[in-house]
């Protein structure tokens, strides 16, 4: 199996433990630039920027998960700090103000382990999904008092914004879910509809598919009252799939999934991942339809998606408790990856290296490790995941040449154009394609010539 | 620098050192290869390809090498390949193993080989077949040639510290002698004596006058040149910073010394390399046609800033040209040249103990520091050759944790051919007027 070592990373030190959910990659300030949001068990919340740490927020409480969203639903993008004892903090970098500045304190269930911002109803608006270890799962939408605060108003307003929003609003919860057993993560999945559908990891492998919006087939038989309240505060279906847990080697163990995979299939629907702590990684598609799946020896506890390819199409990385990461693309193909560290958090997503400059943001695998580091590997763009060779290369391009004439053209004045011209001759064998790469490569004596006998003056 | 892509990492199970890492050359053209670590684990590295496709698939298995004593410790490793079909592999180790009642180490050279396939036609035919039929060797990732040649041993008593293991071919013969640098500062040369079957240090002075002398200090680095296999240039680099260049005419089994260049430097010089700035110097399929006047020596100096001395049959050790900030990072432990940008001039690359890959290219008058790269941990030997088995080279580059592979980014490589080939069907005028200007 190929495997690669990534070498330029950025170091930065932040102490404290950092849990799985506490590590994500968003625009914070709404600049266009992709900063890391890292918050830990002591209550410290850190932003990074560039190779700089941006801010530096204390004294939260246990944070257990964070995300990046346009939460309030204004066109502006804040930061969701969920904390284990039960508070949830949303901050919003304001125009004109460079550092993040609490909107909104609120109480809430405690025990948060999985945060999810997105449309789960499709209705065009975020929700917020948290994922609680109490086997409960429960989505909340921001609802202003009164008018809402368009994005106009806070852009106008600028520092004095957090005014403006502060007490103004509160977090909704629209639906609460209790599961049998544990749940792992959560995330968003595209179905061949069209719309979206909320997966919920559940042990050995298994995943409860829930659809948050009225099913258009089914009709009503209880009037339009109802269906205006359930469009309203939400009507939910809930699936589950056992996929293949028969062939589970552990059925309780811990589970994760990340859907909304971009894959180059032309089918509607996209195909989401799902990860076990025992070392299965699957593609699934189309709910229950395994399209492969791939065994490890590592506990893989983080499952995210990144195109490293540059292709346009979505690569999965899986990473492990002691460091090892797998990036495999949609083909099955694969890369390995060391860490030689045992890490607490994982995440990959796009980052801006050089704030303050019109450079586009670049793929980076992040780490947080036990160490009280966070590494962001940044150079980590590979063209292909498959290794090749240049023997093919050089086979099309000589079939694009004609070769008597070129052996014709070729002045049979030294030995070197001999036995170029030697190679030539056909049938073309690979040992000669490869010599005829070696000559053309490493012994072009007519290139450089002059050179050296230029030097000698020296 | 930027044209080449991380291929491929090979994690090591314990750290080797500068002289742990040994290329052997396959029949189908592709280099092996195989690394030695301290703790006597031996492994080799090679690309599967197949025909039909261009896909390579990595393939790292550990070789069993009989006769390493558990308490020993691999000091360097060689290999070469010889016979008609290639396959012929001879693989040497050196070790050192402390006992536990003296003081003093004892140390070992163990020359590996098939003994059995030597002139031996037949099992070349089956190899052959089976390889076309299918590969049963494929699966395990290795040529079942280099697992013989690991089980037969012959263990040559030494008695000084070894250093760097290499090999020079016996002037007019095709048969390879051992040379492997001595802690009693001597340069010693062993070949085999078939009647015995084992290997014998070869005292006479005869064919290796250059080596006679005792050095001021350890030699840590050989290399030679042959010139139509009359004329031999031999470098050595010492532990003490001295610096020794000689010309030899060889004839037969006599040899002659016709120049001879001596430089003290400081600090130890971790590599000597002869180099020609515009073309390959080791050619295997056509006439070798290197001017002598056109040959370099790359001079990496451990302390001090590493030198290049140019033109060195008519300049000698006079004109030394510094490598810039060569000094700067940490002791620079290995050099190489080599055209790793695939424009027609080859730069040197220099690893040192500081995680850092320095790149040097010549612009006429002095040596341009072109590129720099970080690896994750000091870097302890270079190569740069084929291990894709299409005719570009690979860099390879070792360091205490593991190999890295780099490969030419594919689009680049297409891209110089290209032009390659456009320049020769351009303009033949001009070239056969450069031709008669030689």
């Amino acid at each position: 199996m190929r495997a690669v070592c990534f070498v330029n990373r950025l170091e930065f030190e932040f102490g404290g433990n950092v849990f799985r959910s506490s590590l994500t990659l968003g625009d914070v300030d709404n600049s266009g630039e992709m900063a890391l949001v890292a918050g830990n068990a002591s209550g410290d919340l850190a932003v990074f920027k560039g190779d700089k740490q941006w801010q530096m927020i204390n004294g939260l409480g246990m944070i257990t998960a964070v995300g990046v969203g346009d939460i309030l639903n204004i066109g502006l993008n804040a930061v969701v700090v969920v904390c284990g004892d039960g508070w949830c903090y949303i901050y919003l970098c304001t125009p004109g103000c460079a550092r993040l500045d609490c909107v909104h304190v609120q109480r809430i269930p405690a025990n948060t382990k999985v945060l999810l911002l997105g449309d789960i109803d499709d209705n065009g608006q975020q929700e917020l999904v948290l994922g609680l270890t109490d086997r409960v799962v429960r989505s909340y939408r921001w609802c202003w008092s009164g008018a809402p605060v368009a994005k106009e108003s806070v852009l106008a307003l600028g520092k004095t914004a957090i005014e403006a929003i502060a007490g103004r609003g509160a977090l909704v919860c629209l639906n609460k879910w209790e599961f049998a057993h544990q749940l792992g993560a959560v995330t968003l999945n595209r179905q061949a509809d069209g719309k979206p559908c909320l997966l919920v990891a559940q042990p050995g492998g298994t995943f409860m598919k829930i659809r948050c919006y009225k099913d258009i087939d089914k009709t009503d038989p209880s009037g339009s009252e109802s269906s205006e309240r359930s469009s309203s505060f939400g009507e939910a279906s809930v699936d589950y799939h056992p996929l293949c847990i028969n062939s589970m080697r552990n059925p309780n163990v811990s589970t994760e999934i990340l859907g909304d995979i971009r894959s180059g299939r032309n089918e509607k629907g996209s195909p989401f991942a799902v990860a076990t702590l025992d070392g299965t990684l699957m593609l699934v598609h189309n709910d229950d339809e395994i399209l492969w799946s791939y065994q490890v020896d590592h506990q893989l506890f983080a499952v995210t998606k990144l195109d490293i390819t540059g292709d346009g199409y979505d690569e999965i990385v899986v990473c492990s408790w002691d460091g090892q990461t797998y990036i495999l693309d949609l083909e099955k193909h694969s890369v390995r990856f060391q860490l030689e560290e045992t890490v607490s958090g994982f995440c990959s997503g796009k980052y801006s290296m050089e704030p303050n400059c019109s450079k586009p943001a670049i793929p980076v695998l992040v780490y947080a490790t036990f160490n009280d580091k966070i590494y962001i590997y940044y150079d980590i763009h590979l063209p292909s995941m498959l290794t090749e060779n240049f023997t093919p290369y050089l086979q099309n391009f000589l079939s694009r040449l004609d070769l008597s004439e070129v052996v014709k053209k070729i002045p049979q004045t030294s030995d070197l154009n001999k036995y170029i011209g030697e190679l030539l001759s056909l049938p073309l064998t690979k040992e000669k394609v490869n010599k005829l790469t070696e000559m053309c490569l490493y012994f072009r004596k007519d290139l450089s010539e002059d050179v050296p006998t230029k030097s000698i003056d020296g | 620098m930027e044209h080449l892509v991380d291929a491929h990492y090979v994690a090591l199970p314990s750290q080797g050192n500068v002289y742990s890492l040994t290329p052997l050359l396959l029949p189908t053209g592709a280099h092996k290869i195989i690394l030695a670590t301290l703790r006597r684990r031996v492994l080799s590295f090679r690309y599967h390809f197949t025909n039909d496709s261009s896909r390579l698939k990595p393939l790292v298995r550990e070789v069993h090498f009989t006769c390493i004593p558990n308490n020993a410790e691999i000091v360097s490793i060689d290999a070469f390949s010889r016979g008609l079909s290639g396959q012929d592999y001879v693989i040497g180790l050196t070790l050192i193993k402390y006992s536990g009642e003296s003081n003093r180490p004892e140390a070992y050279l163990n020359v590996y080989s098939d003994q059995e396939s030597e002139g031996d036609a037949a099992p070349h035919l089956d190899r052959a077949t089976s390889t076309d039929s299918g590969s049963p060797y494929v699966a395990g990732g290795s040529t079942p040639s280099l697992d013989n040649a690991a089980q037969n041993c012959r263990m040559i008593e030494l008695g000084f510290v070894p250093y760097q293991l290499s090999h020079t071919q016996l002037p007019l013969k095709d048969e390879n002698l051992w040379v492997l640098g001595g802690g009693d500062c001597q340069v010693h040369v062993f070949q085999e004596d078939p009647s015995q079957n084992t290997y014998v240090e070869l005292k006479e002075e005869g064919i290796f006058p250059e080596f006679a002398e005792v050095l001021p200090s350890p030699p840590l680095w050989t290399d030679f040149h042959y010139k139509d296999q009359k004329v031999r240039l031999c470098a050595i680099g010492c532990e003490c910073g001295f610096l020794q260049v000689t010309k030899t005419s060889v004839n037969g089994t006599e040899s002659e010394i016709t120049a001879r260049w001596n430089l003290q430097l400081q600090g130890p010089i971790s590599s000597v390399r002869f180099f020609t700035l515009g073309t390959e110097m080791y050619r295997q399929n056509i006439p070798e046609k290197t001017d002598l006047s056109l040959l370099n020596l790359l001079v990496a100096c451990a302390t001090q800033p590493s030198q290049v001395f140019m033109n060195i049959i008519s300049q000698g050790l006079a004109n030394g040209k510094e490598l810039p900030e060569s000094a700067g990072g940490d002791a620079v432990l290995c050099g190489i040249t080599g055209d790793t940008d695939l424009d027609g001039s080859v730069e040197i690359l220099l690893g040192t103990y500081g995680r850092q890959l320095l790149v040097y290219k010549w612009d006429s008058s002095a040596w341009d520091l072109q590129a720099t790269r970080t690896l994750p941990h000091p870097v302890h030997s270079l190569h740069y050759l084929d291990v894709t088995g299409d005719g570009v080279r690979e860099l390879l580059i070792l360091t205490p944790k593991g190999l890295h592979v780099f490969q030419h980014h594919l689009e680049h490589v297409e891209d110089r051919i290209e032009k390659f080939v456009k320049m020769m069907l351009s303009s033949p005028s001009e070239k056969e007027s450069s031709k008669a200007k030689d």
